[in-house]
């Protein structure tokens, strides 16, 4: 089973267990397909149980790349809590704004845990 | 707080002591090892912590001393000039100096020779650069390294950034541990920067893109934040910098607003950093900043009020304390007899409180006295060094059971009497290379010095692969000397024994180190002024071994009370085994000769009655207390056994002090005097009467 599923009424990457280096080229991959209509896509990581820095990393590039597009990223479902403690030790809950659009919220920050 | 400032030199004295130790047995490592960074980083940072520390107590000539050491080992850490033996000979002689200097002594010409021998080492074509003042950087280096010597528990704010390189994962690194343990620390705030992170299109998945700004509040010291960052600092940026002092950002509230406002600016000048931290600083704490300094005053810098967790105690009053100790001690032997005559129980229940709570304190106050030996070894490192050296010997030191504890006295008292024992050992035990190789042995000889808890005593040996003793040269000098007649036939532990009389010395060469033999009787002296004993274990051709066995501690043993006659004795208990009963039919059935059967085993007895003549009948029934020395079991007969007692050990003066048998006095809840029993000593008596029924079988 693909650990993605695309919804094609909205297409919202869901997010298995695993959010992280184990899976990085596959998620790169995906949001790439994700972002291919438009640069609108939503994320479900409601089931993210294991992130690193790669998958946030990976989530800050989709977010710049949509943005890039024209289009932007939202979060669909809730955030769990492996990704509320993730954001809060990689010290991206302290972030408020983009580090490269300055006038916009940073996503990651923003992410209500 | 304003120290006083003569409180305050006293302090950075004994700071000083600190550094210097540490600084020596670095410069000795790094002899051994002269292309180890970390070794040469440590004697660097020693000199740095020493100028920086001496400028701002007052001591300038160590200040402007160490500078010019510093930058020597400034020009070694880049790479400039190598570690050689003549390097280390005058940073050991520099670090000699620095000893006289903090008390004071003129030693400007003898430092500005070794400045000047240092220079002369430095390769041509590099140029000795020299910094003009001690800035006020330089003095926070200082109190940083204070900080850390101190273990204060007020936090310091620094600012990390950490760039790790973009290969940092693929070695199997997660940042995210290097963060945890910078949690770990203390107050953490982390901010993570992301516009290196490229479009989904252009992104290496499994490269790490990130960097964060930290600000972290810890009174670990900066040598514990860079512990963090060791394995990955080749291959990152890491910049640490220290913000505020001690105490004046707290929480991590404030902590991660520093973070905001310094990623929101991201690069930003010193300036800057500071309108930042002074809105946080807390009020009247900070000290003035970007001064360059000449004197403490002018640098306002004031010794602050923190919370330690050691503090330094003059040794005097730790005696006092130890003293007031044994006087409550023999105070609640009494309240216990009283007590116990008195029969009332609130008293008595009051009594055993007291019991519990002296014996205690006695514990708690000896225990404060302990120090592990391996303060005394590490001195010795140097001598053997030296001296060695200087007499054209290869020796080398090691030690074992340096975590052996012993009370302070004792081992302020053992340091002459090593000192002689490992010169002996270098200047007549260890063989010139030459003589070892035509021996078999290898070139550089070795002595090992070790420590070990024997029952409540400590053996210290000194023992070394050389030469051994030579018991011919020995009774030949014994008999020229007039000590022993030609004819005397001796047992080899007497022969032993010649070498600690006044003046003994088979040495044909008297040396600047030994040979005049005034060292072994001194030795012994101070050994038997510690209750105390030396023995002598030798090979010729094999090597020696000096056994010293001191007393865990001079003040205070857990002893038995026994009674003969109108008199009571004291014994260690910890030597005591067992007590049996001897009936008078016992003594007929062994024929009136002093031994008894232990449930097989026959050990022999020394009668205390007629060995002190003790006027009077003994009882019918009497008491033998089996005690242990080293691996001989015997037994002391008594009329009863009274049972155990806290005794404070008195010494018996200089007109008794040399009675057999007896090694001190205690004082009795009644006040009447017992006296402590020698054993070992008592032994030799009961060695005496085996050999007596051994020559009589014969």
């Amino acid at each position: 089973m693909s650990p993605i599923e695309s919804r094609k009424e909205r297409p919202v990457l869901v997010f298995d267990e695993r959010l992280d280096i184990s899976r990085a080229k596959e998620i790169r991959d995906a949001l790439v397909r994700a972002l291919g209509h438009g640069g609108e896509a939503g994320i479900d990581i409601s089931k993210v149980e294991s992130v690193d820095l790669t998958g946030l990393q990976l989530v800050c590039s989709a977010c710049r790349t949509a943005s890039a597009m024209g289009g932007g990223i939202s979060i669909s479902g809730d955030v769990p809590d492996a990704v509320c403690a993730a954001l809060r030790e990689y010290g991206f809950s302290l972030r408020e704004t983009c580090s490269v659009r300055e006038a916009e919220k940073c996503f990651l920050g923003g992410l209500k845990c | 707080m304003n120290l006083d400032i003569e409180q305050a030199k006293a302090m950075f004295r004994e700071e000083a002591c600190e550094i210097l130790a540490e600084l020596e047995s670095s410069l000795l490592e790094l002899e051994k090892s002269p292309d180890n960074p970390e070794l040469v980083d440590s004697v660097f940072r020693a000199m740095h912590t020493m100028k920086g520390t001496g400028s701002m107590f007052g001591f300038d000539r160590i200040s402007e001393f160490t500078h010019q050491l510093e930058t020597a080992f400034d020009l070694i850490r880049d790479g400039q000039m190598k570690v050689t033996k003549p390097m280390i000979d005058l940073t050991l002689r520099a670090r000699d100096l620095l000893f006289k200097m903090l008390e004071d002594e003129d030693v400007s010409a003898e430092t500005e020779g070794i400045i000047n021998s240092i220079k002369a080492l430095v390769p041509d074509g590099v140029v000795w650069s020299r910094p003009s003042k001690v800035k006020k950087a330089d003095l926070d280096a200082a109190l940083a390294s204070r900080e850390a010597l101190a273990e204060t528990s007020e936090p310091a704010a620094y600012r990390i950034r950490f760039q790790p390189s973009k290969g940092l994962m693929s070695t199997g690194t997660n940042p995210l541990f290097l963060l945890r343990e910078l949690r770990e620390l203390g107050d953490c705030a982390v901010i993570a920067h992301t516009e290196k992170i490229p479009l989904l299109d252009a992104i290496d998945p499994e490269a790490c893109y990130a960097y964060w700004d930290i600000v972290l509040l810890t009174d670990k010291g900066l040598d514990a934040i860079r512990g963090v960052f060791i394995f990955v600092e080749t291959d990152s940026k890491i910049r640490i910098e220290k913000i505020a002092e001690p105490g004046e950002i707290r929480g991590l509230d404030a902590a991660e607003k520093i973070c905001e406002a310094i990623a929101e600016r991201g690069d930003i000048s010193p300036d800057e950093l500071e309108g930042i931290i002074s809105q946080f600083r807390l009020a009247d704490e900070a000290p003035d900043g970007g001064a360059e300094c000449e004197t403490p005053e002018e640098a306002g810098i004031m010794q602050k009020d923190w919370t330690v967790a050691s503090i330094r105690v003059p040794a005097t009053r730790l005696d006092a304390l130890a003293d007031l100790v044994g006087e409550l001690v023999t105070t609640q032997a009494r309240l216990t007899q009283i007590s116990a005559l008195k029969k009332d129980p609130e008293l008595t229940k009051i009594a055993e409180e007291v019991e519990h709570l002296t014996e205690e304190l006695r514990d708690n106050t000896m225990s404060i006295r302990m120090l592990p030996i391996g303060t005394t070894f590490a001195k010795f490192r140097r001598l053997v060094r030296d001296l060695s050296g200087e007499l054209g010997k290869e020796v080398r030191l090691t030690t074992e059971g340096a975590e052996t504890e012993l009370d302070k006295t004792v081992i302020e008292k053992l340091d002459e009497p090593l000192v002689h024992l490992i010169r002996n050992c270098i200047d007549h035990g260890i063989e010139p290379p030459e003589e070892r190789r035509n021996a078999g042995k290898p070139e550089r000889g070795t002595i090992i010095l070790s420590a070990a808890h024997s029952g409540g005593d400590v053996l210290i040996t000194i023992a070394d692969d050389g030469r051994g003793l030579d018991f011919a040269a020995i009774r030949r000098k014994a008999v020229e000397r007039g000590m022993i007649e030609e004819s005397s036939e001796l047992a080899e532990e007497e022969i032993h024994g010649l070498v600690f009389m006044p003046g003994f010395s088979t040495s044909t060469n008297v040396t600047s180190v030994s040979g005049r033999g005034v060292g072994m009787d001194v030795v012994k002296k101070r050994i038997d002024s510690l209750r105390g004993s030396v023995s002598i274990e030798s090979k010729k051709g094999e090597g020696t071994s000096i056994i010293l066995k001191l007393p865990l501690t001079l003040a205070i043993i857990e002893g038995l009370l026994v009674r003969l006659g109108g008199d009571v004795f004291a014994m260690p208990l910890f030597m005591v085994e067992e007590c049996i009963e001897l009936t008078a039919s016992d003594s007929e059935r062994t024929h009136g000769r002093n031994i008894v059967n232990v449930r097989g085993e026959i050990v022999p007895f020394i009668r205390l009655r007629e060995y002190f003549f003790i006027p009077g009948e003994r009882p019918p029934i009497e008491q033998v207390a089996i005690v242990r020395e080293a691996e001989r079991r015997f037994g002391i007969a008594v009329d009863t056994v009274i049972g155990e007692h806290q005794t404070v050990i008195k010494s018996l003066g200089k007109y008794y002090k040399n009675i057999e048998g007896v090694s001190g006095a205690t004082i009795l809840g009644d006040g009447t005097v017992a006296l402590i029993l020698d054993i070992p000593r008592l032994l030799k008596m009961v060695e005496f009467e085996e050999e007596a029924v051994n020559s009589e079988q014969d």
